[in-house]
């Protein structure tokens, strides 16, 4: 059987607790950067390595990576932190889908939310401004939490 | 930042040779492009077909480079791969730039 093809647990029977293991198929992705640009796109292949190996669709996989990729350099370019401290990445996948956390301990996100898929002007060409609005086309659900100095940012990706 | 540029006439070929172009590179990426391209050029195709991944910060240096050759040159792309397509559709940046299949698309008198 393939892992994105798990069972829903029966009725009236509780999810079997998932112990965190390595190894292809696992079912959770931990993984840890350092909060420089040129450290992104290494976790980037660790976590594209595991969506494959949990039978994770090509297109998905693409969809996750662009996605990620905004929203760890959003980590990294507004975040205030310094060079060395870590940026964690956690995913997992769920019956639905694959659910992803971005945990650091940089600045709180502005207005304590995430911010909107503002639109960049198209005719006035734009070079920048389209972060937010990717990783908001390409998630299913985008949350934001922050407590006791921690930024959890949590984006979830439907299987097809 | 592996770049090779390759001139037919007043078209030139510019191919980057590197599998991304991100936030790590993306700086570099627009002072190397704009150093290769030939003032004469009147076409400057930016060859992507090595290139697997563009993120916003990598899109935003392309379209810099545009403006930057603009108007005595004009920029076009070819060779993108499916997931740089992608990035190129949702911002759709693909409506501002003309896109090729490949170098021979879109320079008919190079052998690429």
């Amino acid at each position: 059987m393939k892992a994105w093809q798990m069972p829903s647990p029966a009725p009236g029977r509780s999810a079997p607790v998932l112990v965190a293991s390595v190894g292809n198929g696992s079912l959770l992705f931990t993984g840890q950067l350092r909060a420089e640009f040129c450290a992104v796109a290494p976790l980037l292949r660790k976590l594209t390595d595991w969506l494959a190996q949990n039978a994770v669709p090509a297109e998905r996989q693409a969809d996750i990576e662009i996605a990620m990729a905004e929203a760890l350099n959003n980590v990294v370019e507004h975040g205030g932190l310094r060079p060395r401290q870590k940026i964690e990445v956690l995913a997992r996948v769920t019956g639905a889908g694959v659910r992803i956390a971005i945990i650091d301990r940089g600045r709180a996100y502005p207005k304590g939310t995430v911010p909107e898929s503002a639109s960049p002007n198209f005719a006035e060409l734009p070079e920048g401004g389209f972060g937010w609005m990717l990783i908001h086309t390409l998630t299913q659900t985008l949350r934001y939490h922050r407590s006791a100095g921690t930024n959890i940012l949590t984006l979830e990706f439907d299987r097809q | 930042m592996n770049l090779r540029a390759h001139e037919f006439g007043t078209d030139t070929v510019i191919s980057v040779l590197e599998p991304r172009i991100d936030a790590a590179l993306a700086i570099r990426f627009k002072d190397r492009v704009r150093d290769l391209a030939p003032d004469s050029a009147k076409r400057v195709v930016l060859d992507l077909s090595e290139v697997d991944f563009v993120d916003s910060s990598g899109l935003g240096a392309i379209v810099a480079v545009m403006k930057l050759l603009a108007p005595a040159t004009s920029l076009e792309l070819c060779g993108m791969g499916t997931t740089v397509a992608k990035v190129f559709s949702l911002t759709r940046m693909d409506r501002v730039f003309a896109i090729h299949e490949s170098v021979a698309d879109a320079v008919p008198g190079a052998r690429a």
